[in-house]
């Protein structure tokens, strides 16, 4: 949608300077208020009101064209506010992430970054806006595990190349825990083998094909416990019946589920993947589970991203890591990931493609 | 006593000029978005977040929360003058609001929903402040099977809303089971009547449906009829509600407040859930429901205050357990994370002054609502007296950035509009609008608990009768149909099609 913007940008500029112009005009010509006196006492505040509503839609009307605003200029990146998009909605897990990030990043560069949340088709819709964005460094992409290396199995027919982005910079993880109501009689991944062999037992998840399914699945296969699994429309009304006691078992990333650990209302019985917050819950590994998974996000790019503009970025994304409000990160539960060798990230990616896409066609939730 | 102390260290943490400023701030910004049909809290909060980083956390949640439940007051204005749902929860308080804004009542109607929402949202806060940890345990009691005999009755309950033809409003709320049927099933994952198209995957929102079918629909009829526009604009009659108006419209209102503080704490349905059922509600217990969709006050009171105290308990799930029951409160949840407080159960006890902060501020929100909402009761029926051929430009243009700013997608924009012409035909062919949205909500989230407590009780379907409150609810659902059939209430839906 932004795109079809630049080739237009003079006209949209002189939109930009025109609009409150007739706006103003509209709102003191068009409103009587002068004209018949029946309500003359409120009359001052309430045109002041009105006014003051129609400068605040204003304000929603400029923040949808950022773009338009500021020239361009070759020379100097960034010349102009850099567009993040998360393809999730605002207040998610994905956005938690990408908020300090952003603030610690427009610091560090001098220029604004504006979010935009872009949700839907898990994902997708965001990650392909952002795919077939211009290549100039003024749209990244929040990626997380399932935009990048579950939707290329998950769904047949994805509406970008994932190939078509390229990894600026990995920033963080999160272990996806495996965690139980407290009546649960088991502590721990053997006492749960045990109690599988007597009834059976059910896990939520937040939906289908999410970080947490798959991982319940990468687990069951690796245990061989069976497990039915439940699915969910997102992270909140899992953990909610798991908290009622509905079920028995859920995996979630951990950050939606550490605050009822820690207040006892749920037990860990094991992690995906190391967890510093919780020292004393073993990881699958430690357990003789052998899997590990993490649910993770870096800032992507579009492939043909000027290698200047991509160095530019992770230079200050590095520093962006140590900053106040990315640390913060760390007591949700969230684990910073260390700088590495772009080589390094790749090579990651790629492992990541073939595990999640293993466990995609394992659990059979491909969605076609 | 236990309750007075709380309240005590929260007054102490609100009543400071900053805390009360941006309280003031909150309610005045969600007042506007409210009023602007289609610009919605979520969006709000979502552009306010980074404007909250350099803010202390109470400051800024008290603020963000003043946006949410300001908006709730400002969405039942335009919902009474222009018939556009402000926000989803005032769906309902189009069809006796703008009738009685067509009546030259429209003051009245504003009066009383300003009024009953702040009786309302003192009550609620009272029932936050007594009882939200029992209530929210109490919630987490329902489970899938709870939630699917809650939807049944719900549904049952949605044939009441329609004005006329019971077999309309049967088709009416069929359809809206299929329009939510669209999207991915959240039990397969396989996706649903979504032609391939990305942006239908995640199902239709809410907002484009109600924002087409009454929204642009209303506007199209207007724009059909002009001269009969001009005829009740002529017409403001009184601003504040009168004896006879106060008297019909506090039953409701007492009413309206208990339904709504209850089906707030559950997650999903919050506000929206709360403002139709009053409505069912207040239909149902009428001398002559025959005069509810022709500018009954009761079905405006009611409504307006099932949504305010709805809006407000929902806040209890967010703030004992740190679970979000709708968009909004997961927003809060990622300011308070942005404020480095992880929202769960151990806030009350680790930071009580953020947390009955908070709970204080909603009382005093509500207060500067109520004192900003009166006086701008005159400016907003003024607001009718604008020559509609300059008033509907600026209401598509405010529909379409409103859309546009829930998902930054044109699509949807262009849905709103396809649900605009569809509104247009229905009301063309006296169909009503509103069992259908009834339908669409509620049918998701039962077919979803249905399946979820099927696969829950291993394939038993006696999980429904066996667990205490499921059944509760399956009996009301059984009487509420007894009630429908019975001659005498069959003799006043005849009586009622026939005036149409």
């Amino acid at each position: 949608m932004f795109t079809t913007y630049q080739g237009a940008r003079p006209c949209a500029m002189r939109i930009h300077g025109t609009l409150p112009d007739n706006f103003m005009a509209l709102a003191l010509h068009g409103l009587p208020v002068s004209k018949r006196g029946e309500i003359p006492s409120s009359r001052c505040a309430a045109r002041g009101a009105f006014l003051l509503g129609l400068a605040l839609a204003l304000l929603f009307a400029l923040c949808l064209v950022p773009e338009s605003v500021a020239a361009e200029s070759p020379e100097k990146y960034p010349g102009r506010p850099i567009k993040l998009i998360v393809p999730f909605p605002p207040g998610g897990p994905t956005d938690i992430v990408a908020r300090p990030f952003a603030e610690a990043l427009s610091q560090s560069l001098g220029q604004a970054i504006i979010i935009e949340n872009r949700g839907g088709a898990g994902g997708s819709i965001g990650a392909a806006s952002a795919a077939k964005a211009s290549a100039d460094g003024y749209t990244l992409l929040l990626g997380t595990v399932g935009v990048i290396s579950i939707n290329p199995s998950l769904y047949p027919r994805l509406a970008y190349d994932p190939n078509a982005l390229t990894p600026v910079a990995l920033l963080a993880a999160a272990p996806v825990a495996l965690v139980a109501h407290p009546s649960v009689p088991a502590g721990d991944v053997a006492g749960l083998r045990r109690l599988a062999a007597n009834q059976s037992l059910r896990f939520g998840t937040a939906g289908n094909g999410t970080p947490g399914h798959l991982t319940g699945e990468i687990f069951r296969s690796a245990s061989g416990i069976p497990l039915t699994h439940v699915p969910y429309k997102g992270s909140a009304p899992a953990v909610q019946d798991l908290l009622g006691g509905h079920l028995e078992l859920a995996f979630d990333p951990l950050q939606s589920v550490l605050p009822h650990i820690r207040a006892g209302k749920l037990k860990a019985l094991a992690v995906s993947a190391p967890a510093p917050e919780l020292p004393g819950t073993p990881t699958f590994i430690e357990a003789g589970v052998a899997a590990e998974t993490t649910a993770w996000w870096g800032v992507f790019a579009p492939a043909a991203t000027p290698p200047a503009i991509f160095e530019t970025l992770s230079r200050h994304l590095a520093k962006a890591r140590k900053s106040a409000a990315a640390r913060q990160l760390e007591s949700l539960g969230i684990t910073l990931l260390p700088e590495r060798e772009r080589a390094a990230e790749e090579d990651f990616l790629r492992a990541e493609a073939i595990k999640w896409g293993k466990a995609v066609r394992d659990s059979g939730a491909k969605v076609d | 006593m236990e309750l007075i102390s709380h309240l005590g260290i929260g007054l102490e943490a609100v009543l400071t000029w900053q805390n009360l400023g941006y309280c003031f701030l909150g309610v005045l910004l969600g007042t506007l978005i409210g009023v602007l049909p289609g610009l919605g809290p979520v969006a709000t909060i979502a552009m306010l977040l980074p404007v909250t980083y350099g803010l202390p956390p109470l400051s800024a949640l008290i603020m963000l929360a003043g946006i949410y439940y300001g908006a709730q007051y400002g969405g039942s204005t335009t919902a009474i003058l222009v018939n556009l749902p402000g926000e989803s929860s005032s769906v309902v308080t189009c069809l006796d609001g703008y009738a009685m804004a067509r009546q030259g009542r429209a003051g009245v109607a504003l009066g009383v929903a300003a009024l009953g929402s702040f009786f309302a949202g003192t009550i609620a806060t009272l029932v936050i402040a007594a009882a939200a940890a029992p209530l929210a345990e109490f919630a987490l009691k329902f489970g899938p099977a709870e939630y699917f005999s809650l939807m049944l009755l719900g549904l049952i309950a949605a044939v009441v809303l329609a004005q006329g033809d019971v077999f309309k409003a049967i088709a009416m709320v069929v359809l809206g089971l299929l329009l939510g049927l669209v999207g991915t099933d959240v039990g397969s994952g396989a996706e649903r009547f979504t032609f391939g198209i990305p942006e239908l995957s995640d199902g239709i929102s809410f907002v484009v449906l109600s924002m087409g079918l009454f929204g642009i629909a209303e506007i199209i009829i207007n724009l059909e009829q002009t001269s009969g526009r001009d005829v009740f604009t002529a017409r403001i009659g009184s601003l504040l509600p009168g004896r006879e108006d106060v008297r019909r419209a506090w039953k409701p209102v007492l009413r309206g407040t208990t339904l709504g503080s209850i089906l707030g704490i559950l997650p999903g349905g919050g506000a929206v859930l709360s403002s139709f059922s009053a409505y069912t509600l207040e239909k149902r217990l009428a001398n002559d429901p025959s005069r509810f969709g022709k500018g009954a006050i009761e079905g405006v009171a009611g409504p307006e205050a099932a949504n305010n105290a709805g809006a407000q308990t929902s806040f209890i799930p967010l703030l004992v357990m740190g679970l979000p029951s709708n968009p909004v409160m997961a927003l809060m949840v990622g300011a308070m994370m942005i404020h480095g407080i992880v929202p769960g159960p151990q806030v009350m006890e680790e930071r009580p002054a953020l947390f009955w902060g908070l709970i204080v501020s909603m009382w005093f929100g509500n207060l500067f609502l109520v004192l900003l909402n009166m006086p701008l009761i005159g400016l907003w029926v003024r607001l009718l007296k604008v020559p509609y051929r300059l008033l509907y430009p600026v209401i598509l243009l405010f529909c379409c950035i409103g859309v546009y700013s829930i998902n930054n997608s044109a699509f949807e924009v262009g849905l709103t509009l396809f649900f605009g012409v569809l509104g247009y035909l229905f009301v063309k062919l006296h169909c009503e609008p509103a069992p259908l949205l009834l339908g669409f909500v509620l049918g998701p989230m039962m077919e979803e608990n249905l399946r979820r407590a099927m696969l829950l009780a291993r394939g038993d379907a006696r999980v429904f009768f066996t667990r205490p409150i499921s059944l509760t609810l399956l009996v009301a659902s059984a009487l509420l149909l007894c009630v429908m059939a019975w001659p005498r209430a069959r003799k006043a839906r005849d009586l009622a099609f026939q005036e149409n």
